[in-house]
This record gives C-alpha cells, sequence and structure tokens, in this order.
C-alpha cells in the first residue's frame, strides 16, 4: 500500500504496516519490567501457584511431604541424589505423585489458566466485565456435543467416533465450542458492529437450548453413560492421566501464549469497536481471532473436565481491583490467579467429603454465584444485604 | 486532501447523505454545521472508513480509503466520536497512551510518555491523569479522549499529511473550555498542518475557529465556503427554520450569530 500513497506520505515508509510479532512481544515485556507497579503481584501469585501445587501434590490417600514432594521431582528430572540431598520417599509416594498427582494437578494448572484468559477475553470482545464462557453459552454447546458423543457415541454418531477414535470427544467438544460462539456472535452483530447485551440475551438462549438438548440426551441414556454425563454438566478433574492431559494441553496452551499478544486491541476493545478501529485494528479478523482463541481454551478444557463455572468471571474481576483493566497487566496475573483458583477448589472438591469427591464445577459455582450477585450490586451501588 | 466525492448513503427508503462532495485540507479547519439528523455525523463516519458509500468515494491524497491498510489509517487520521465511554475504569493516562497503538512498532515508550504529558498539558487535564475515567465528570472525559485522539497524529516534526476528525467535540464543555479545544484545533492545523473536520452546533464557535463551513440539510449540502459567505445568506436560516441574525462587529474578525426567538424562518 506505500507504493500508491503519494510522496508525503512516504515519510513514514519505514515504519512497518503490521505491527510485527516481534514488537508486540517487546512492548509486553517493557511494560511488565519498567512502567508496571505490579510486578510484585506476578511474583506473589507465582510463589502462591508454587505453594497451592506442592499441597495439592501432597494431600490424599497417601500423604507426601512438602520436601518429599520436591525430592521426587528433582528425581524424576534425573537428580539421581535427590534422596540424599532432601529427603527420602517410598516408591509408592513416587508413583501415586507421578501418574495420578500431577497429571491432575498439571491439567488443573493449565484450566484454570485458560479459563480466565477465555473469561477475560471475552470480556474485552463484549466490553462487559460479566462475561463470561458459562454465560455467553460456550460452556454448554461445548458440552452438548461432547455429551452427545457419549450418549450417541456407538450408534447415530458412529461414523464419526470411527474416524477420530479417542480423539472424537474433544474435538467434538471444542466444536460445540466453537459453533456456540459464532452462532452467538452473528445473533449479536449487525452491519459488522457487536451489541455486547444482544450477545449476552443470545447466551441465555443457547443455554436453554443446550440444556434441553443434555436434558434430552440424559433421558435416552443408559446408567453408565448417565454417570459419565454427570460428570460433563458439574466438572471434574478426577481421573486425570497423562494422555488426556496432552489431548488437551495444545488447545489451551495456544490460547494462553497468543491472548497476550492482543493484549493492546483488548484495550481498545474496552473502548468501543468503532475506536478500535480508528486505532489502527483490523476489526474483523481481530474479533475472529480471539473468538477462535476463547473456543479453542474453552472447548479443550470443557472436553476433558466438563463445565467449570465462574473462575472465568472472577479471577479477571478480582485483578481488576488490583491492577487495573490494562490487559497488558491483567492477562499475566489471571492467568497465575485463575491457576491457583482451579487448584484450591479441586483441593477441597477431594478432600471435603473424602474419600469420594465433590465435583468441582459445584465448588466453583457456590464461590462463583454469590460474588457474580454481589457485583451485580456493587455495579448498581445497591446495597441491601 | 482528504476529499469525499460525491459520496451517497441510504438506509431503507431514506437517504442519509445525497451527493455530497467534500473536501479537506491539510492546515484547514472546517467546520461541518446542520439542524439534528442533517447527515453530519454520518459524513463523518463516512470520511473516517467506518462506514462505506453507497455511491461516491472517500480518499487520502487520491488513493481510495478502502485500499488503505487499516493500521496506515490509524496513522493518518484520527476520530473523535460522539460519545466514547466505557465502564472499565482506566486511568486518564492509560486512555491517553491508547492513542499511541498505532504507534507501538516504533517501540518508544519514552516519546509516547512524552506525548501524552504533552497532550495532556494542551488540553488542561495534567492534574487527572492517574484518576479513573469513570470518576471523571462528562466534561473531563471528552477532554481526555481529545487528548487521546490528539496523541494518535501527534508529530511535530513530521510532512505526513494527518487529519483530525471531530464529531462534536465540545458537547459536554463549558463555554471556556469549548473555545480552549477548538483553539487547540486551529493551533494544531496551524503549527501542524493538520487538517481538522469538526461536526459542531454552536455556529459562532464555528465562525470563530473555522476556515470553511459546510452546511448539511436533510443530506444535502446547501452551502460550502467562509463563514463569511455561508452565514452572510438566508440558506443557513432556511435549513435550521429559525431566523438567525448576523452581527459585525468592527475590530471583531468572525461575524455574530444571533436567533431570534419563536421567528420562523422565510420558507
Amino acid at each position: 500500500m506505500s507504493a500508491s500513497l503519494p510522496r508525503e506520505s512516504n515519510a513514514r515508509a519505514k515504519a512497518p504496516l503490521r505491527q510485527p510479532l516481534h514488537a508486540r512481544l517487546r512492548e509486553l515485556l517493557h511494560w511488565r519490567v519498567n512502567r508496571d507497579q505490579h510486578f510484585w503481584l506476578i511474583g506473589v501469585l507465582a510463589v502462591t501457584l508454587l505453594a497451592v501445587t506442592i499441597i495439592a501434590l501432597g494431600v490424599g490417600p497417601v500423604v507426601i511431604e512438602p520436601l518429599q514432594v520436591v525430592a521426587i521431582a528433582l528425581n524424576s528430572v534425573g537428580v539421581t541424589s535427590a534422596q540424599e540431598l532432601v529427603t527420602t520417599f517410598t516408591p509408592q509416594q513416587e508413583a501415586v505423585l507421578l501418574s495420578i498427582r500431577a497429571p491432575r494437578v498439571a491439567l488443573g494448572i493449565l484450566v484454570g489458566a485458560g479459563l480466565a484468559v477465555a473469561g477475560a477475553t471475552l470480556q474485552g470482545l463484549f466490553r462487559n466485565p460479566l462475561a463470561d464462557p458459562t454465560l455467553i453459552g460456550v460452556s454448554s454447546g461445548a458440552a452438548f456435543s461432547a455429551v452427545a458423543v457419549i450418549v450417541l457415541g456407538s450408534t447415530v454418531l458412529s461414523g464419526l467416533t470411527d474416524v477420530l477414535g479417542s480423539a472424537t470427544l474433544p474435538v467434538a467438544a471444542f466444536a460445540g465450542g466453537v459453533v456456540t460462539t459464532i452462532i452467538v456472535f452473528r445473533i449479536g452483530t449487525r452491519a459488522g458492529y457487536t451489541d455486547a447485551a444482544t450477545v449476552l440475551l443470545a447466551g441465555i438462549a443457547i443455554n436453554a437450548i443446550a440444556s434441553a438438548g443434555i436434558g434430552l440426551l440424559t433421558y435416552i441414556a443408559d446408567d453408565e453413560q448417565l454417570r459419565t454425563l454427570t460428570f460433563w454438566t458439574m466438572g471434574s478433574l478426577g481421573g486425570t492421566t497423562w494422555s488426556r492431559f496432552s489431548g488437551a494441553a495444545p488447545f489451551i496452551l495456544l490460547a494462553i501464549v497468543l491472548v497476550p499478544l492482543y493484549a493492546r486491541a483488548l484495550n481498545a476493545l474496552l473502548l468501543g469497536e468503532a475506536e478500535t478501529r480508528h486505532l489502527g485494528f483490523d476489526l474483523q479478523p481481530l474479533k475472529r481471532h480471539l473468538i477462535l482463541l476463547v473456543a479453542m481454551a474453552v472447548g479443550a478444557s470443557v472436553a476433558v473436565t466438563g463445565i467449570i463455572g465462574f473462575i472465568g468471571l472472577v479471577v479477571p474481576h478480582l485483578l481488576r481491583l488490583i491492577v487495573g483493566p490494562d490487559y497488558r497487566s491483567l492477562l499475566p496475573g489471571a492467568m497465575l490467579l485463575g491457576a491457583v483458583l482451579l487448584l484450591a477448589a479441586d483441593l477441597v472438591s477431594r478432600t471435603i467429603v473424602a474419600p469420594a469427591e465433590l465435583p468441582i464445577g459445584i465448588i466453583t459455582s457456590v464461590i462463583g454465584g454469590p460474588f457474580f450477585i454481589w457485583l451485580l450490586m456493587r455495579r448498581n451501588k445497591r446495597v441491601f444485604l | 486532501m482528504l476529499s469525499a466525492d460525491s459520496i451517497t448513503v441510504t438506509r431503507g427508503a431514506s437517504t442519509l447523505l445525497d451527493d455530497v462532495s467534500v473536501s479537506l485540507a491539510c492546515g484547514e479547519v472546517l467546520a461541518v454545521i446542520g439542524p439534528n439528523g442533517a447527515g453530519k455525523s454520518t459524513l463523518l463516519k463516512v470520511m473516517a472508513g467506518d462506514l462505506p458509500a453507497d455511491a461516491g468515494q472517500v480518499c487520502f491524497d487520491n488513493v481510495p480509503i478502502n485500499q488503505i491498510d487499516i493500521l496506515r489509517l490509524a496513522q493518518l487520521r484520527a476520530v473523535l466520536p460522539q460519545d466514547s465511554n466505557t465502564s472499565f475504569p482506566f486511568r486518564a493516562n492509560e486512555i491517553i497512551e491508547m492513542g499511541r497503538s498505532p504507534h507501538v512498532a516504533e517501540h518508544n515508550p519514552q516519546k509516547d510518555q512524552n506525548i501524552v504529558a504533552h497532550v495532556a498539558e494542551l488540553t488542561g487535564i495534567t492534574d487527572m491523569l492517574n484518576r479513573e475515567i469513570t470518576t471523571l465528570s462528562g466534561g473531563e472525559r471528552q477532554r481526555t479522549h481529545f487528548a487521546r485522539v490528539l496523541a494518535q497524529i501527534w508529530e511535530p516534526e513530521a510532512t505526513l499529511a494527518r487529519y483530525l476528525l471531530l464529531d462534536e467535540p465540545t458537547s459536554a464543555l463549558d463555554i471556556a473550555h469549548q473555545h480552549h479545544i477548538l483553539s487547540i484545533a486551529r493551533r494544531l492545523a496551524a503549527e501542524q498542518k493538520i487538517g481538522v473536520l469538526a461536526v459542531v452546533h454552536d455556529l459562532n464557535l464555528a465562525a470563530t475557529y473555522a476556515d470553511r463551513v459546510a452546511l448539511l440539510s436533510e443530506g444535502q449540502l446547501q452551502c460550502l465556503g467562509s463563514p463569511d459567505e455561508v452565514f452572510s445568506s438566508d440558506v443557513c436560516s432556511e435549513a435550521f427554520g429559525i431566523v438567525i441574525n448576523r452581527i459585525d462587529v468592527p475590530g471583531y474578525n468572525s461575524p455574530i450569530l444571533v436567533t431570534q426567538p419563536n421567528a420562523q424562518a422565510p420558507a
């Protein structure tokens, strides 16, 4: 384009047209270190995450002391003298940690971070601090298609399961998430501009339709399918294996890594879509990319853990109270806090009614529901409790 | 030169703009006036590239606007919409700094910070830089966003043609700040050769600060010329549907316009 602009415009021909990847990365780093007063917060959250991780790895029927966790971790990365250096542990402890607790904790960290980033991104896209994957129907769309695969996988949808094999469930959940997000967005978009209120209302409608579908499938499901179904609709990290983890990890990681590159664009979106365009962001591709990243993170999360609500709502909101709305500060903190909260919730879910487990979605909703109400009252500046 | 040639915009059965041609030269202030629903904002949106014209074309230096990269466009022109509002508690300096988004590739945060400080001082909001935008008054918010669009195209040394499109930039301001904001626009046009297009409702502000005035009515360009020309005819009274009398005060550069209460314009 620069070639066809006339002479005076070439004064700037040296400046690249696109915001190059390295410029965006560099800026993100610069902001963190120089300008931001919230660097300490990232440190505190990182240390908290480490502490919660060690506790989560140690708590359970087989107790593993924090130092033993460290020793086993060192041992597994090749430090053969770990037992002498730190402390001793039994082979049973090692086996429990590495093949049962570690994949569960790793998945918890990833899903927590992914849901928090997805929530923060949706709030930017819709310019609404109350947007959340469960509220606009992304989660229920993903859960609906997952449930469809569970119940109809061996009959109506057998063609699909033959082709995709064990990947059917995650792929279906992902596709369900993408499709519902696109539908909700299309309904809310007129002449290239998206109306947040319409999108949220469309989300309610999609939620209703998806839960009707899930209800119908529940009705025709057999006993074994029913148990699996319950897991999807209430969420759980139980029974996580490394293979399940690695099925979802690439999708969630990709979203976590790529969304921060859109931090400035998300800031601009909070001003308005027209303003975003005026500031040099190509609106339609921008929204498409962000929706795809959200659907990827949420779809993959729902595929392996079922619906876990409110993380995407609570985490960005708490952080905004401390670091402000700037996405360059918000996103790194949201990842860490999301991981901490989800791990903590999972810890509660498997200890509160031990040896049984409470679905984690119940715990996040018990905390998130009242929090949401508090937000609404705070917004209206009416306190009647 | 930012030129709009024979712009026509229709929405359903109604014609919002009917064959309107306006051009904005670097270094001039063009005021767009007209009654409510005349198509002023529509014209501004078309010239900003937000709204495609059904007929006609908008060109930056003879390059059609739809062929210009959006990021490049953001380096060429800044737009102040009628009402920029956010429920997210950004601080004023963060809002202004967003104006520097199109220049990320330069990676010169120090320069960005200097520009933020400079435009804040110019618009008189230095004291509010650390306050959250949601706690500012309507007028303070409007000045913050005005500072943001100034920051976007602030380049005192550049010879690049740049444009500022302002949709009712003074709607929430007291009388002193109305003059303040428009005199900044006036100075920018003179000092940095920026072309300023401003939709204004106050005819006296238009007469005082504009080099040229465009009068729109019912989607049509009724009159385009110097304030002296536009306000000397009856076109203005007809367009607004109220008698507008002109008073010329010796020693005062622009005409003073006074409306007559309860007087219908000659049909």
